[in-house]
C-alpha cells in the first residue's frame, strides 16, 4: 500500500492536486478544440487545394500493387491446375 | 504414503483460503454475467475464467502464477537463470503496456470518424465528459492515494479499459489489477449506470430532439484527418504518442483502402487475440492476496464516481452549447462523450428510442464517442507526462 502521508484537503495540496486538475482539463479540451477548427476548415482547405490534389475515388479502389500479389499468385496457380487436369484428361482419353 | 501425504498437502484445497474462495466466486460471476445477461462478453468472459486460474493457490517452489517473472539469481557464487512462468510471459505484455497500444490500432482499423467529420462540434462532448478523470484524480487525492496511483485511478472515468491498463502500468503497476477490473467491470455496465443519469439530467423535450443528417464526407478528409489529429495531438501531449498514434495508425490502413489486409487483420484477428490474452491475463492477476485490499474497494467506488461523473458532464455540456448554437444538440449526446465504443452511444440510441422510437440517435452519438477515446488517450498522455516526474 502506497498511500501518500495527507489525505482530505492537504492531501490535494500537498499533490498540487486542482492545478493538475485544471491543466490537465485544459490541454484536452485545447487539443479537442484545434481538431475541432481544424475539422471545420478542412473542406474549405481541400476546395482551395483541389488543383493540386490528386483525384480519388470515394468507392472502395481496387488494392495496391503488394496487396494484389498473393490474388495474382492464386490465379496463376489456378491457371496452372487448369491446363494440368486438361492434359491428364487428354492422356487419359488417349489411353 | 508419506509421499501420498506431501502430495495432498500441495493440493489447491490444502492451500485454499478464504480469499481465494470469494475471488472464484467472483470470477464465476463475471462468466456468468457474460453468458446469463450478455454484459461484455467478449471482456468479463475471459477476465473471469482469469480470476478463477489466478486465485487455484500454486506451489511455492513451481513457477505457475502470473507474478513468477524468470530472471538471474546468484546461488553458491554461480548465476542461474531460473525461468519464469507461463502465464507471467503473457502477463508481461500488461505490466509493460504492450497490449493497450495493439487494442488501439485495431479499435483505429474499425472506426469510422465520418460523423465527427460532418459535425465537428460533437468533438467538445467527448472532451467534456474527461471531466470525470480530473475530478475522480482529486478524489483520491482526499482519500490519501499519491498523485501518481491518483492519476491511475482517475483514468477510469475515461471508460476505456486499454488506456485505463496502460497508464495504471506507468503510473502505479500495483494497482494494475484493481484498476483494470474496475475499468473493465464499469464498461460492462455502461447500459447500467448511465440511463438514469441521463434521464435526471434531461427533459423529456430534450430527449426528443432530432438530430439533422450528417452530410456526406470525401475521402480526402477521411485520409488527412488522422494524420492531422495524430500531429496536433501529439504535439500537444506527447505522452499520448503511443495510444494515439496506434490509433490514427489503424485508421489510415482503414481509410486509404491501399492495406485493406492489415486493417482487416487489425479489426479482426488481432484484436481478438489481444483482447484473449488482456482479458485473461488481467483476470490471473487478481489473487486475492494482492487484489482483496481496502484500496481495491475505494478503487471500485472512485471508478463509479468518476464514470458518473464522466457521464453527467458530458450530457451537462451539451446543453451548455445549445445555450449558444442555432442547430441544438440533443443532450443525450453528451453520455456517449465517455470512450466506452460503441457502448455508450448504444445507451444514447436506446434511451432516446425510449422517447421517441423513431428518433435514431446512434450515427450521431458515435461521434463524441470516438472523440472521446481521443480525449481519454490525451488525458492519460497528460497525466502520464505531468506525474512520472
Amino acid at each position: 500500500m502506497l498511500f501518500a502521508q495527507a489525505s482530505g484537503i492537504e492531501g490535494i495540496t500537498a499533490g498540487n492536486g486542482v492545478s493538475i486538475a485544471i491543466t490537465g482539463m485544459l490541454i484536452v479540451f485545447f487539443a479537442l478544440t484545434i481538431i475541432t477548427l481544424f475539422i471545420r476548415l478542412l473542406p474549405e482547405i481541400l476546395a482551395w487545394m483541389e488543383p493540386i490534389l490528386p483525384r480519388l475515388e470515394s468507392h472502395a479502389q481496387p488494392s495496391s500493387a503488394a496487396e494484389r500479389l498473393p490474388l495474382d499468385n492464386e490465379k496463376i496457380v489456378a491457371a496452372i491446375g487448369f491446363v494440368l487436369h486438361l492434359e491428364m484428361n487428354e492422356a487419359t482419353q488417349s489411353k | 504414503m508419506d509421499i501420498f501425504y506431501n502430495f495432498l498437502e500441495t493440493t489447491g484445497f490444502s492451500q485454499m483460503n478464504w480469499g481465494n474462495a470469494i475471488m472464484i466466486v467472483i470470477g464465476l460471476i463475471f462468466i456468468g454475467l457474460a453468458i446469463i445477461k450478455d454484459y461484455e462478453p467478449l471482456l468479463l468472459l475471459p477476465i473471469g475464467f482469469g480470476v478463477i486460474v489466478g486465485n487455484i493457490p500454486t506451489i511455492a517452489s513451481m513457477a505457475l502464477s502470473v507474478y513468477d517473472e524468470g530472471g538471474m539469481v546468484l546461488e553458491d557464487g554461480e548465476i542461474h537463470y531460473v525461468p519464469g512462468s507461463v502465464l507471467s510471459l503473457i502477463y508481461y505484455g500488461v505490466s509493460q503496456g504492450v497490449f493497450p497500444p495493439l487494442i488501439f490500432l485495431g479499435i483505429g482499423a474499425m472506426t469510422d470518424f465520418s460523423t465527427m467529420l460532418s459535425n465537428p462540434k460533437l468533438v467538445l462532448l467527448g472532451a467534456a465528459a474527461q471531466l470525470g478523470i480530473f475530478l475522480t484524480l482529486l478524489g483520491a487525492m482526499y482519500l490519501g492515494f499519491t498523485p501518481a496511483e491518483a492519476g491511475a485511478i482517475g483514468i477510469i472515468g475515461g471508460a476505456d479499459g486499454p488506456t485505463a491498463i496502460f497508464l495504471a502500468s506507468r503510473l502505479a503497476p500495483h494497482l494494475l489489477g484493481a484498476i483494470a477490473i474496475a475499468a473493465y467491470s464499469y464498461m460492462a455496465l455502461v447500459p447500467v449506470i448511465q440511463p438514469p443519469i441521463m434521464m435526471l439530467l434531461t427533459t423529456r423535450k430534450e430527449r426528443l430532439m432530432r438530430m439533422a443528417a450528417p452530410r456526406q464526407v470525401s475521402r480526402h478528409e477521411k485520409i488527412i484527418f488522422p494524420i492531422a489529429a495524430f500531429l496536433i495531438c501529439t504535439l500537444i501531449a506527447p505522452g499520448s504518442l503511443v495510444l494515439i498514434g496506434m490509433l490514427f495508425f489503424g485508421n489510415l490502413m482503414k481509410e486509404s483502402l491501399v492495406t485493406e489486409r492489415l486493417a482487416q487483420t487489425a479489426r479482426t484477428a488481432m484484436i481478438d487475440i489481444v483482447t484473449i490474452l488482456l482479458g485473461f491475463a488481467v483476470g490471473a492477476s487478481t489473487q486475492a492476496q494482492t487484489f482483496l485490499r481496502t484500496e481495491s474497494l475505494q478503487i471500485f467506488g472512485l471508478g463509479a464516481l468518476s464514470f458518473a461523473i464522466a457521464t453527467a458532464s458530458g450530457v451537462l455540456f451539451a446543453k451548455f452549447m445549445n445555450l449558444f448554437l442555432k442547430e441544438k444538440i440533443n443532450p443525450l449526446l453528451g453520455a456517449a462523450g465517455v470512450s466506452a465504443v460503441p457502448d455508450s452511444a448504444r445507451v444514447v440510441q436506446m434511451v432516446g428510442q425510449k422517447e421517441d422510437p423513431h428518433n435514431f440517435l446512434l450515427m450521431h452519438a458515435m461521434a463524441p464517442n470516438v472523440a472521446g477515446v481521443i480525449g481519454s488517450a490525451v488525458a492519460a498522455g497528460v497525466l502520464w507526462s505531468v506525474l512520472s516526474n
